[in-house]
This record gives structure tokens, sequence and C-alpha cells, in this order.
């Protein structure tokens, strides 16, 4: 009997995380956006490494060649194989979009919660910080910055850099989102709990607050990341992100803006727009999913 | 209201002050001597000339003086002078900035004229197969990097079809010799806006049809719909009486916060479509180290920027009392 009763109470004890991923995984179009993520991801680490050329290799002699059974997508102009420099590339696009993605989320998630938190001045001043970095527009800014620096930066270190650079301006919507979220959690009881448990500052915030708002910082995260490969890709595009040798999708289409390969080599320049393109619907269905699964107020 | 405006205002100084000495001071480090900028490729200045120069230019000064004389300048209205153009940058911004704008205009104008027909509609019917095509159709708009759906279009319509110039703004031949009538001119330029049109248009449509759908759906779950129906109404005038109205609000809003933009450009598209937009006038000034040039275009954005947020802000005042008491 108590066994049974054990099984019941077990049933009953559905968490709001398996509430959220029973809803999401019910939702097609978002299991359909987080596969071809997977899939995506899973192409550009192995595809690299099963593919029988290398990432320096050169071969004047098969240079400009169209898409054939040995060069499924042709080879550029140091004879270079492109599926190859295609899924390098990704490597890089997603990581930068994965890093600044991150960097946004960790100071947008710390000063939300240290303003939400001390509230009063410290929250003016921070607040006021957020609405600095929000009001510098973006595109402009991040090219004149990207242009000021990128010289004496090495192209793979350029990397780095635009990773940290979109992580540094995109942070403010999620701090006001967390901070907005925090100034009502501090008021329930939970945290008067914390209060006579005598828990310092830094774990209240860290480990009772933030992780009520992990729902709306997840989905920011992935709208962020998916946002961040596009910022990439233009900024790459205009020669301004991170530059060749360095493969990355922004700066394969870039090769587009030479007439000659526009107009006679598409192999090179639209693999890796259509690249761009797949992966950032996929972070957004499943970002867009994500966000239907922790909706309290979403019934479908 | 008017204190709420000026109590705005008034927040715009700092802000603004903090960007433009970020922005001063990335120019500062950014590698490259305005002095051989300001000469032009293959001049042969001697030393002492370039010095004179440098001193004519103010470069000779520590950093925070230039700075101050610079904001000094900007307020009096004064922008510096172009390297580049050898014109004052207030000149050379006044006549980009149409550019940029006659653009964006057009394609504000269809994408609102297209996204609200279709956000009601996709809302009427939600999860319908037409509210279906245009979730789809609007989250690849999203996803799509504006420039590489750019050159799709040149590459498999415009080259093809050879309907439309690929780029620039006027043909060549009339830039030479002048256009005959003011028609012909209009004409010409609309032709060459077909292209850079059809793909601001699309962009914006992406998020806009979203918008509008959301707005109205909101609407529609409200009480007084609800009435209205059990009322007996015809459901069009349900809808476009009743619903629409009260959906137009969040609409009015975001067209508010829309006027600013449109005359900023689009620094890819403009480079993609060479249209002479303050967007490319950016973009090439960072290659020619035109420095009072990126200085002021900077600005400008930052500014557009800060209005396009406030206007935003007194609209939802405006709507939504409650907000001005904060």
């Amino acid at each position: 009997m108590a066994n049974k009763k054990d099984k019941q109470t077990k049933k009953k004890a559905i968490g709001p995380w398996m509430i959220a991923w029973h809803r999401f995984r019910k939702n097609r179009v978002a299991v359909v956006g987080a596969s071809l993520f997977i899939i995506i991801v899973l192409s550009v680490i192995f595809v690299p490494v099963i593919s029988p050329y290398e990432i320096s290799e050169f071969n004047l002699a098969d240079k400009e060649k169209a898409p054939s059974a040995q060069h499924w997508l042709g080879t550029d102009e140091q004879g270079r194989d492109v599926l190859l420099r295609l899924f390098m590339g990704g490597r890089i696009s997603i990581l930068v979009g994965l890093m600044a993605a991150s960097v946004s989320v960790v100071l947008g998630s710390m000063v939300g919660g240290i303003a939400g938190y001390y509230g009063g001045r410290v929250d003016d001043i921070l607040m006021r910080i957020a609405e600095i970095i929000y009001s510098i527009p973006f595109t402009p800014t991040v090219i004149s910055i990207s242009a000021a620096l990128m010289w004496r930066v090495s192209s793979e270190s350029k990397m780095y850099f635009v990773m940290l650079l979109i992580g540094i301006l995109s942070w403010p919507g999620l701090a006001r989102l967390v901070r907005g979220q925090i100034l009502s959690l501090r008021e329930q009881e939970f945290m008067q709990a914390t209060e006579i448990l005598g828990i310092s500052d830094r774990s209240k915030i860290v480990r009772h607050l933030l992780p009520n708002t992990l729902a709306f910082i997840i989905v920011s995260a992935t709208l962020g990341m998916a946002g961040a490969i596009l910022t990439e890709a233009g900024l790459s595009f205009l020669g301004l992100g991170v530059t060749p040798p360095t493969p990355t999708w922004g700066n394969m289409v870039e090769r587009a803006r030479n007439t000659n390969v526009f107009r006679n080599m598409q192999w090179l320049w639209i693999p890796p727009g259509v690249m761009i393109m797949l992966t950032v619907v996929s972070i957004n269905l499943l970002g867009e999913g994500l966000r239907d699964a922790f909706d309290p107020k979403e019934i479908r | 209201m008017l204190k709420y405006i000026l109590r705005r205002l008034l927040h715009l100084i700092p802000v603004l002050l903090i960007i433009t000495i970020i922005l001063f001071a990335m120019l500062e480090i950014m590698p490259g001597d305005p002095v051989n900028a300001y000469l032009g490729i293959g001049s042969n200045a001697t030393v002492e000339q370039q010095q004179q120069i440098r001193e004519m230019l103010g470069l000779d000064e520590p950093v925070h003086i230039r700075y101050m004389k610079w904001l000094g300048r900007t307020l009096t209205g004064d922008f510096g002078t172009s390297y580049k153009y050898r014109k004052p940058v207030a000149d050379v911004i006044g006549t980009y900035i149409w550019n940029s704008f006659y653009l964006n205009v057009v394609a504000m104008i269809f994408a609102f004229l297209i996204a609200i027909p279709v956000g009601i509609k996709s809302a009427v019917k939600k999860y319908g197969l037409f509210d279906n095509f245009w979730t789809v159709f609007s989250l690849t708009g999203v996803s799509m990097p504006s420039f590489f759906f750019a050159l799709i279009l040149i590459f498999f319509i415009a080259i093809p079809s050879k309907w439309f110039p690929l780029n620039g703004m006027r043909t060549t031949i009339f830039l030479a010799k002048g256009y005959d009538s003011f028609g012909q001119e209009v004409l010409d330029v609309l032709k060459h806006m077909i292209l850079p049109v059809t793909v601001v248009t699309i962009a914006s449509l992406a998020s806009l049809t979203r918008y509008v759908r959301n707005s109205v759906i909101e609407v529609i779950n409200q009480d007084y719909i609800r009435t209205a129906r059990s009322k007996g109404l015809a459901e069009k005038v349900v809808i476009y009486k009743h619903a629409f109205r009260n959906a137009l609000l969040p609409i009015v809003t975001l067209l508010g916060m829309y006027i600013p933009g449109l005359f900023g450009g689009s620094i890819l598209l403009e480079t993609v479509f060479i249209w002479p937009g303050i967007g490319h006038v950016l973009f090439t000034s960072i290659g020619d180290r035109d420095y009072s040039m990126l200085m002021a275009a900077n600005t400008f954005y930052a500014l557009l920027m800060l209005i396009g947020n406030l206007l935003s802000d007194v609209s939802y005042a405006l709507v939504d009392p409650r907000v001005r008491v904060k």
C-alpha cells in the first residue's frame, strides 16, 4: 500500500521544468527547429573531421572548379574545397554566436540581478548605464569600433574580439527583463525565509533569485544567439568582422562583392548564405518553442 | 504631459554626451593618419607641410581638448569639414539623408499598407492556412540576412530579366549630361529604387505583420469584443469597427517610433546597392579616415535612436496615463 501511495505522489510531483519539456515536445514546429539545429551543429563538428581535404590545402591546378564528384561544392580561387570551408566557417559562426550570447547573458543577468536586488542608488546607476548602452546605435557603432580596432588584431583574435563586442553591446535588454522579475520576486515569502536563515546577498541573488528568472534568460540567450550570428555575418560581409583566412559564413558571402565571383561562381557565396539562414531559422524556432513552453499563459 | 516630455529630454543630454565620448575615444585609437587622408593618395607633401596641415586641422592638441572643441563647435551647429568631400559635414549629411529618406519612406508606406490587412486577417483566422503562410514568411524574413536576400534578388531576378538597374541611384549618362526634365529624373530614380525598396519592404514586413497580428489578437480576446458579438453584431463590424480601432493604438505607437529611423539608412543594404545614402557615407568614411564625417554620422545615428526611444515612450504615456506617474 505504502508503495502505491509513493507512486502516486511521484506522479503528481511534476516540476515546472518537466511541464515545459512536455509542452515543448508537443510543439511540432519547435521540435523541427531543435532537430535542425542539432543536425547543423553535428555536421559543422564532424564534416571537417571526415573530409578528405585539409583546411590549409592549396591546389592551384584545381582552382575555381564548379561542383563535381570530388568537390561537392566546387573549389575557390586557391583550389580549396568549399564544402570543407563551409563547415569550418560554420564552426566559427556558431561559436561567435554562442559566445556573444553567453557574454550578453552573464552581463545582463548579473547587472539585472544586482540592480533589482539592491534597488535605490545602485539600481539607478546600473540602469542608467544600461540605458546608455541600449541607446547606442548598434550597427554604426559596431562598424566604427571594429574598424578602429581591427587593424591591431590578428585574423584569429578578431573572432574573440567580435564575440566580446556583440556581447557587450547587447546585454541591456536582458538586464531590464531580469531586473523587473527580481523586483517582484524580492517581495515573496521565500525571500523572507532566506533573510531569516542569514544567507549572504551573493547567494541570495545567484542561488535563489536568478534561478527563478532562468526561463527568461534561456529564451533570451537563444534568440540572442540568432541575432549575434546575423550581426557577425553582416560585419564580416562588410570586411569588418572575422577576416580570411579564418572562414566564417559572413566572410564567405562577402566574396560576392567581387563581380566575377558574384556572376560566375555562385557555389562560393550561395551555400554560406543558405547556411546562415537555416541556422538562424532553426535557432529562432527553438527559441520561440522554449518561450511558449515556459509561458504559463500559453495554452495550445 | 509636457513636464514628462521635458524631463525625458533632459535625460537625453548625459546619454548623448557619453555616447559621443565613447565614439570620440574609438576614433582616437583608429589606425591611419587623418593628415594622409586629407592629402589624398600619392601626395608628396614634405614633413613640414604635413605638420602645418596637422596644426591647421587642430590635430596636434591632446585628445580631451580636441573633444571639448569638437563639442563646442557641434553645439553651435558646426560639424567640421569633411576631408573627402571638401565640404562642411552638415552639407554632406544634409544631401545624403534625403537619399536614405526617399528609400525608407516608400518602403515603409508599402510595408504598412500590406502589413495591416495581412495582420488583421491572420489574427481573425488564427492558425489557419493564411496565418501559417505569413508566420513562415515572417520567420524566414527575420532569419534571412538582408544583404544575402538582396544578392539573391539581384542574381536570380534582376540580372536574368534585365528589367531594373542593379545598383546606384541614377543612370550614369544622366549624371554626366543632366536630366532633360524633372519628370525624367523622378522616373530614373524610381527605377533604381525598385530593388532596394523591395528588400527593405520585405525585411520590415517580416516583423510588422507579426506585430499587427499580435495586437489584433490581444484585442479580440477582450471582454468588449465578446459583448459586441453577443449582442449580435455582424462579424465584419466587430472586427473592423470594434477590434481594429483599438488595435490601431499600438500600431500608431510603432509608426511614431519608425519616423526617426526613416532618416538613417541601412549600412549593409546601401553598400550592396551602392545607394548614396547616409549609411553608405558612414561606411565609406571609415575607409577614408574622414573623422569629422564619421563622428557626425555616428552622432546623428545616436540622436535618431534616442529620439525614436523617446517618441515610443511618449506615445505610450499618451496612451497609458499610468506610465507618466513613475
